[in-house]
């Protein structure tokens, strides 16, 4: 390891601070709570690499990292994209001042050092992305399962069930729409179900799933630059709904 | 009063089972609340200055002592202004009232004055009337135990 890594005299480009870096951790202290970056993160810079990338204390071989700078831990075999590191690969979070700087004349605006990634690599943002968003698409269908099990038995004590074809249309279009944000759940009287997207602002969605993919909707929805609100109601295809939903800019509504 | 309008300044409350709560914590409610059912000319509901000079708590008690539903720990009362209501529902209906109805005594039953229809709902389940029962939800100012 040397003191080229570390030096951020040229002109750099800064990472913008809601971005990560992904470094390969070699030892664990647990009486610091701090990661150590393997040192093959960096032991493999030629000089243009170095040039290309400049790496300050944060993945310097001496450095430890803490608990507060880690912005999520993941298992090796989870990530599949690093085979430098040991046991944990660690994406450290980059404070406003900085941790991680490049400079400007990399021709890919990323990294080509085995072992770590930038946020900034459009392949690894992507994959990064999508292990989000699929881990709150999971915790979304687990809230829903535990809400339907709930109106399930709220059902049962007032003498009716939930419809299953509206339980499994309910499942298909949320299957297929990609909505992040949770809706409210309710039961309407014939047992279908009914979820209900509400903002602050007042826009609000309804959709009562009647079966064979027909959706009753409810939209409230805002005018821009007024206080009036449009509101409008409908019976229409799982399609037809969602070209409403984009005709009246509600996809914000839906999304986390 | 009977078959007269409520005053825009009092209150009603309705019986919502858990299933009309769009979450568990009762802090929303879905329009099924606010539908009527097929045979049903009003949205039943019940007149809290009727029982004039109680408090609050004790208006609702009578409320539940004197309901002809069965009222589930699970379920809750919803209370509603009539005037705020009735002002939110008149930007999409005109006819929207809250109309006094007391129930009279039978065989089974006490008498229940406070008991009170709204009228002039569309008819349940078409899509005008979840939307009037969004709207109605939007105008709900408590949720109290529907049975203590």
């Amino acid at each position: 390891m040397n003191a080229e890594v570390t030096a951020t005299t040229s002109p750099i480009y800064q990472l913008p601070a809601d971005q990560v870096i992904v470094a390969p951790v070699s030892a664990y202290d647990p009486d610091r709570d701090s990661f150590q970056p393997h040192s093959s993160a960096l032991s493999s810079f030629s000089e243009p690499q170095r040039r290309t990338v400049g790496v300050r204390p944060i993945v310097a071989e001496s450095s430890w990292i803490t608990r507060e700078q880690i912005h999520q831990i993941r298992q090796l075999d989870r990530l599949g994209s690093s085979t430098t590191g040991r046991g944990a690969t660690i994406i450290v979070r980059l404070s406003p001042e900085g941790m991680v700087d490049v400079f400007p004349d990399t021709s890919t605006g990323y990294s080509t050092v085995p072992g770590v990634r930038y946020g900034s690599d459009p392949r690894s943002k992507y994959i990064a992305d999508l292990e989000e968003k699929e881990s709150v698409s999971r915790q979304v269908r687990q809230a829903y399962k535990a809400r339907i099990d709930k109106l399930r038995s709220g059902a049962a004590l007032d003498g009716f069930e939930v419809n299953g074809a509206s339980e499994k249309d309910f499942w298909s279009f949320i299957g297929s729409s990609g909505f992040s944000r949770r809706a409210g759940l309710a039961l309407m009287d014939n047992g279908n179900l009914r979820a209900v997207w509400k903002r602050e602002d007042a826009s609000h969605l309804g959709l009562h799933f009647l079966g064979e993919r027909q959706v009753q909707y409810v939209i409230f929805k805002r005018r821009s630059g007024s206080r009036k609100i449009s509101r409008t109601a409908g019976i229409d295809t799982f399609e037809g709904v969602k070209k409403q939903i984009l005709a009246f800019d509600l996809l914000p509504l839906v999304n986390a | 009063m009977n078959g007269g309008d409520l005053p825009d300044s009092d209150h009603v409350v309705r019986y919502a089972k858990y299933t009309d709560f769009l979450d568990d914590e009762y802090e929303t409610l879905n329009s099924s609340a606010f539908q009527l059912r097929p045979t049903d000319s009003g949205l039943s509901v019940n007149w809290l200055e009727c029982f004039g000079g109680q408090s609050k708590p004790q208006q609702l008690n009578e409320v539940r002592r004197l309901t002809r539903l069965t009222m589930k720990l699970s379920g809750r009362l919803v209370e509603l202004n009539v005037g705020v209501t009735r002002e939110h529902i008149g930007q999409r209906l005109d006819e929207l009232r809250f109309i006094h109805k007391p129930l009279n005594a039978d065989e089974v039953y006490e008498a229940d004055p406070s008991h009170s229809e709204i009228m002039g709902l569309p008819p349940k389940d078409s899509p005008e009337a979840e939307l009037i029962g969004d709207m109605i939800a939007e105008c709900v100012i408590a949720v109290h135990s529907a049975k203590v």
